[in-house]
């Protein structure tokens, strides 16, 4: 009950410390990014009237610091990364894996929207950026699948959990329970005892720490890693489909990919900031927090938890849903751009 | 050495257990953090300008020196200029002029629906609106231009007054600055009709964090005042004597 308190103390400090810190810092990010956007919108425009290694080098360097900025915001791909790593763990390596996966799989969705939509098929720039709604809800119904699928992981660590009678060990009785995972679950148990069993740096979720439920399989991990890294990177930004066909236009596709690249990797250096972020206050809450003594209660809650953490997630994917669209598809002021059919019948 | 094993074995289990125990308090503080992110600041990662129009006004006047309208000019950015006007090209219309008629008439109707992204004050009074009759598109240098001439609903005496003005967009997707060259607003962004005795002022946006914050965190259907981009807008002043 300390504990509790301790956290839900935690929670508030932070909770004012960050929302302090937010409204100087969330003003400084936007008047930076204003001023990165409209740095790249010239440097591209400027590059392909007089192309020069000094500009190309300035637009490698805005874009980077563009992505960088454009990411520190808070945002839904963020929420569900560290939602998906409090409850999952993961260890550095993994929670930097999963960032930049996330944050280049956006760049590579925006460069092959416009290759796909605009070079082959042939639609106005217009048009493809209203095609990124059609992806964003696939990537909101993404996000409430991943929450669901959490869910159901959690209602087995619970079950196991309320199963496992006092005093016994929960670990053993599991395996009983959870036939479809018992190999697996059983052999990645070992796997981690043998390996890390004198190491303290390992990750709460490896297996042997007694809520080893919450990550059954190495194999159904990687599911969830995937689902993870679909539904944040899956998500373009219409700004950067902007900038590619814009780029198009001028003649100058290459020099937008490199800019999206660029913002890519600069995206994904913010990401994993905030992953390690989540990580080091993880641990450090594991650090601090070791008096209390119920395991099997903590077995509980962590499974409570854990449900939590997916009913959060598939709310959040639900409710972008609904909102609808969480960026305009078109181009402000205009209206919605017609279907291809609809503007050119002729053009097929 | 039994002890020692004991002791090393106690140890071991020890930090076995205590990671079971500590690993909801961390997970409950990190969806604790995570639950911040998601509710404190829900858009504002997306609210930052997409683009930007320059901005130029002229306040137009009657023979009485009453001030009778806004004639704006917006220059829109060369991203959005080229999207649209690559659209132009392939179009149905005939020609190019056709194609930007059109373009003016939907661009009209959505800003009509916006109030034309204008607010106009008289001595610090709010004043009404009439509708956008007058407007028209044009592309120059790359540039889509948009023209239009936004009446007062009632002509206001500008003699003893201060009139002043705001264009936004509440959604700050796209910015909206007056006529600008390294951070100096340029004279002909803010111009008067006739000859009174005014001074011409456009002051920057002094926005305040706190307020942005709020800003982000308003819903649509609740009361006060909306809109990141109202903190973000310059004000243009006439005072006059």
């Amino acid at each position: 009950m300390v504990a509790v308190g301790l956290a839900a103390l935690l929670a508030v400090l932070a909770y004012a410390a960050l929302s302090g810190a937010f409204q100087v810092l969330s003003y400084q990010l936007l008047s930076w990014q204003r001023d990165l956007h409209r740095a790249l919108t010239l440097t591209i425009t400027e590059l392909s009237q007089t192309p020069s290694v000094a500009t190309w080098t300035m637009l490698i360097g805005v874009s980077f610091g563009y992505g960088v900025f454009h990411a520190a915001g808070p945002g839904h791909g963020k929420a569900v990364l560290a939602t998906y790593l409090a409850s999952h763990g993961g260890a550095t390596r993994r929670a930097l894996g999963l960032s930049f996966a996330a944050s280049m799989l956006q760049g590579v969705t925006a460069i092959a929207l416009v290759v796909v939509l605009v070079h082959a098929l042939g639609w106005v720039t217009r048009q493809a950026m209203g095609s990124v709604t059609v992806v964003e809800q696939a990537s909101f119904l993404l996000v409430a699948l991943l929450g669901i699928w959490l869910c159901v992981r959690a209602f087995k660590q619970l079950r196991a959990a309320y199963r496992a009678p006092q005093g016994q060990a929960p670990d053993a009785l599991d395996h009983h329970h959870d036939h479809f995972h018992h190999h697996h679950g059983h052999h990645d148990h070992d796997t981690h005892i043998h390996t890390h069993t004198h190491t303290h740096s390992h990750d709460a979720d490896c297996g042997c720490g007694g809520a080893h439920h919450v990550e059954p399989t190495q194999a159904l991990d990687w599911r969830t890693a995937l689902m993870t890294v679909g539904a944040i990177g899956m998500r373009p930004c219409s700004g950067a489909v902007l900038m590619l066909g814009a780029a198009s236009l001028l003649g100058q596709f290459m020099l937008g990919v490199a800019a999206v690249v660029a913002m890519s990797l600069g995206t994904g250096l913010t990401v994993s900031a905030l992953a390690l972020a989540t990580i080091f206050a993880r641990d450090w809450a594991k650090r601090r927090l070791v008096s209390q003594r119920q395991r099997q209660r903590g077995q509980k809650l962590a499974g409570w938890l854990a449900l939590t953490g997916g009913v959060v997630i598939v709310a959040l994917g639900v409710s972008l849903s609904l909102a609808g669209v969480a960026q305009p598809g078109g181009m402000p002021l205009l209206n919605e751009p017609a279907t291809r059919q609809e503007a050119n019948p002729l053009r097929g | 050495m039994i002890a020692r094993h004991w002791q090393a074995r106690e140890r071991f289990m020890k930090s076995v257990t205590q990671k079971a125990k500590t690993r909801w308090l961390a997970q409950g503080l990190m969806l604790a953090v995570s639950g911040v992110l998601i509710s404190a600041v829900p858009s504002a990662a997306l609210a930052h300008p997409h683009g930007w129009i320059d901005l130029s006004v002229e306040v137009m006047t009657d023979a009485d020196g009453n001030a009778t309208a806004l004639h704006q000019t917006w220059r829109m950015d060369p991203f959005y200029s080229l999207v649209v006007l690559e659209e132009l090209s392939q179009g149905e219309e005939a020609n190019l002029d056709e194609g930007l008629d059109h373009l003016a008439h939907e661009i009209r109707d959505n800003l009509a629906a916006q109030h034309y992204f204008t607010e106009v004050r008289l001595n610090g009074e709010r004043q009404a609106l009439g509708e956008v009759t007058n407007y028209t598109a044009l592309a120059r240098n790359g540039r889509l231009h948009f023209m239009f001439r936004l009446p007062l609903a009632k002509p206001q005496p500008l003699k003893e007054s201060e009139l002043t003005y705001q264009v936004f967009d509440p959604t700050y997707y796209l910015e909206v600055v007056h006529e600008a060259e390294d951070n100096t607003v340029l004279d002909e962004a803010l111009t008067l009709r006739g000859e009174y005795d005014c001074t011409l002022n456009v002051e920057p946006a002094d926005p305040d964090p706190e307020l942005i914050m709020r800003a982000t965190m308003l819903d649509k259907d609740e009361q006060g005042e909306p809109g990141l981009g109202r903190h973000f807008a310059e004000t243009g002043v006439v005072a006059c004597r």
